[in-house]
């Protein structure tokens, strides 16, 4: 029950968080994303803690999350952002009342499910609580990284042996936002509601129904957190700029930094959305500087902290990998700094997206080059994972060849993320192997379980093109096109 | 490796070959068709797809089932990962934390644990060899395990017993073995000791 009381309040936390922007941002969205705030203000409050040796205690963790709560009172009483509507209250009251009903269900009926892995991270978890930042923990953050292991460490503080509710609530959360999320981005396509909630229903259910994606819903590991936190990430910038609404900037950043804080090979990932982002160049300047600087600034100390104290590091993370993800960091803080130059604005960022593409197709054949065997085995073992030892049942197959096809399809609006994100996640997956082992086949497989997190992004991508030539649909430019005539 | 997947490659580049003429044959009609009626249908095809092949998808050795309680030990329990020596360490934690663990010096030689992590790891408040004791035996065993305890089989060859029941919590945790079986039993429950079983 402690565990119930405790994921529920960080849901809670979060909600109230989001309400800050209810103003800008729907309602059932803040609602839906509750969770994904409140265990990441855990995660970082933790972190910091932690890093500055400050005490983590319940006692400490409870004083940070009532600091904060203030600080949000404040807010909210000088922005009359606590004035709900009747119809707003309503929302939010189902989806907190069925997040509950979920959570309770889910410490009733305890579905985990671990590997060797998983343990690890359990385990880490717990030293955490006793042993903070030790040497010995900072060796396995270099291998995993925090996200899992901070929120694994409530459960010594709860009392139980570990957290088992998370992953279910999680996926359930995740379930929401694919939904609401897909149906807001195919609703940006056409006008007709009922397809629209059809259509995204039912590549949600294509989605949650392929069985490697049921059981991460109850495997504890960090592979559906980060499917969920980049899906939102990519779904929010999306919007933000369609929308021409900044504050989806905000939580798309939040996101962001859920999804780098889940392994220690994400940022290198979400570099790439975040490029992506900044070169399709429609987001203010300030806004770019809020919004990015601070996400860029957090993963460049807390990568220096890992740095200053791994030592020699692991296999997964050592000195020279920290240092190329610090550079990386600083390059796009860097790029965000000059992006409002005008020969930047209009020569570097509308080139960058192919840009980037090609550099990684170059490395990647130069890796090639340099390890033949090791990359054909790792490509082979993610082909025959995907289409069968992977446990994903017939949705890669189905979806690769829809997103074959889809290349060839109508263009959508800003494609590009979508298109050269999709492209580069594969190109970075095989250009990580060759820093370790060659991947495998078998479902447990790092690169294997990678591809969790680009799946709903290509469902996604391919349900709005998709969508994008349907019968009498009124997509954004005869939207424009009207408005124009009007 | 790749040969036995020849058949399903030839089969989606036909198919996509296929599409693609379809494509450029029927023009703006195609995806017009395709998104109208083929693709709602298709994710349909899908999702029966996913519904039908779950049980079977779910007999397999990695499959998802009910854990008997909340408990680390049933979750290791029921994991078809290979079974680490390392995972005693956080049972010892949750059962034993702060207790004085004696192990017999003629354990301490064979014994797969490392002292130290015992104390780190296990957050034991001490780890102390003590002087030679005999293994027990199956009778001493049986009155062992009347008691409540728990136990998990590790990789290493060892079932390990985690004897639980309620006693001085001052009392030291000795660690005896018996055959390919250790316990880590409180010292005041073994059947030797005045309070006994």
């Amino acid at each position: 029950m402690n565990q119930v009381l405790f994921l529920f309040s960080l849901y809670v936390y979060g909600v109230v968080f989001g309400l800050l922007f209810k103003r800008h941002l729907p309602a059932v969205l803040i609602a839906i994303t509750g969770f994904l705030w409140g265990t990441l203000f855990w995660v970082v409050g933790g972190m910091i803690a932690l890093a500055t040796s400050l005490p983590y205690t319940p006692g400490s963790m409870i004083s940070y999350f009532i600091v904060l709560m203030i600080g949000f009172g404040i807010i909210h009483a000088r922005n009359n952002t606590w004035a709900l509507s009747r119809r707003e209250i309503t929302w939010i009251l189902s989806i907190a009342s069925t997040f509950l009903l979920v959570l309770f269900l889910a410490s009733r009926y305890n579905f985990s499910a671990v590997s060797s892995d998983s343990i690890i991270q359990i385990v880490t978890g717990r030293r955490i609580a006793y042993e903070g930042f030790s040497t010995a923990i900072i060796e396995e953050l270099s291998k995993r990284d925090a996200f899992l292991s901070l929120l694994q460490s409530a459960s010594v503080f709860l009392g139980d042996d570990y957290i088992y509710t998370a992953q279910p609530v999680f996926a359930f959360t995740f379930v929401l936002l694919f939904n609401y999320l897909g149906y807001q981005i195919v609703s940006q396509i056409i006008s007709n509601k009922r397809l629209t909630l059809t259509l995204t229903a039912l590549s949600g259910i294509v989605l949650f129904s392929t069985y490697f994606i049921i059981y991460q819903s109850f495997y504890i590991h960090n592979n559906l957190i980060s499917a969920m936190y980049l899906f939102a990430a990519v779904s929010m910038f999306w919007l933000a700029r369609i929308e021409s609404n900044d504050h989806w900037m905000i939580f798309g950043m939040l996101s962001l930094l859920g999804f780098s804080l889940a392994r220690t090979e994400a940022p290198i990932f979400a570099l790439i959305f975040l490029a992506l982002v900044i070169s399709a160049g429609h987001i203010p300047y300030r806004l770019r500087l809020v919004s990015m600087i601070p996400y860029l600034l957090f993963l460049g100390l807390w990568y220096s902290y890992l740095l200053a104290r791994m030592g020699e590091g692991t296999k997964i993370l050592d000195p020279e990998k920290t240092l190329a993800i610090i550079g990386a960091l600083i390059a796009i803080g860097l790029l965000v700094l000059v992006s409002e130059l005008n020969w930047i604005k209009r020569f570097l960022l509308p080139q960058l997206p192919k840009l980037m593409v090609v550099i990684l197709l170059i490395m990647l054949a130069f890796l090639i080059y340099q390890k033949p065997e090791h990359i054909k085995d790792s490509i082979l073992a993610t082909l025959i994972n995907m289409m069968s030892s992977g446990r994903w049942g017939i949705t890669w197959l189905m979806f690769s060849l829809y997103l074959a096809l889809s290349l060839a399809g109508p263009k959508v609006p800003w494609e590009e993320i979508f298109f050269y994100g999709i492209v580069s996640f594969f190109c970075l997956i095989l250009a990580i192997v060759f820093f370790r082992k060659p991947y495998h086949t078998a479902w447990g497989d790092s690169g294997n379980r990678m591809l969790t997190h680009i799946l709903p992004i290509s469902i996604l991508y391919v349900l709005m093109k998709t969508v994008q030539s349907l019968p009498k649909s009124t997509n954004i430019e005869s939207k424009r096109d009207s408005s124009r005539n009007l | 490796m790749l040969v036995q997947y020849l058949g399903i490659i030839g089969f989606y580049l036909v198919v996509l070959v296929l599409l693609y003429s379809l494509m450029r044959k029927l023009q703006e009609k195609f995806w017009l068709r395709f998104s109208a009626v083929m693709f709602p249908f298709l994710l349909v095809g899908h999702i029966l797809f996913n519904v039908i092949s779950f049980p079977a998808v779910n007999q397999a050795r990695w499959r998802l089932r009910r854990l008997p309680s909340n408990d680390l030990i049933d979750l290791m329990d029921n994991s078809y990962s290979q079974r680490r020596t390392y995972w005693i360490y956080p049972l010892m934690e949750i059962y034993y934390a702060g207790r004085t663990l004696q192990i017999p010096e003629n354990l301490l030689d064979s014994l797969p644990l490392s002292k130290e992590e015992l104390q780190r790891k296990g957050r034991l408040a001490e780890v102390v060899p003590i002087e030679m004791i005999a293994e027990l035996t199956e009778g001493e065993v049986e009155l062992i395990l009347a008691a409540d305890y728990l136990d998990i089989s590790i990789d290493d060859g060892y079932l390990y017993h985690f004897v639980m029941q309620e006693t001085d919590l001052d009392s030291p945790l000795l660690l005896r073995r018996y055959e390919d079986q250790l316990f880590f039993i409180p010292k005041d429950l073994l059947p030797d000791t005045e309070s006994g079983l």
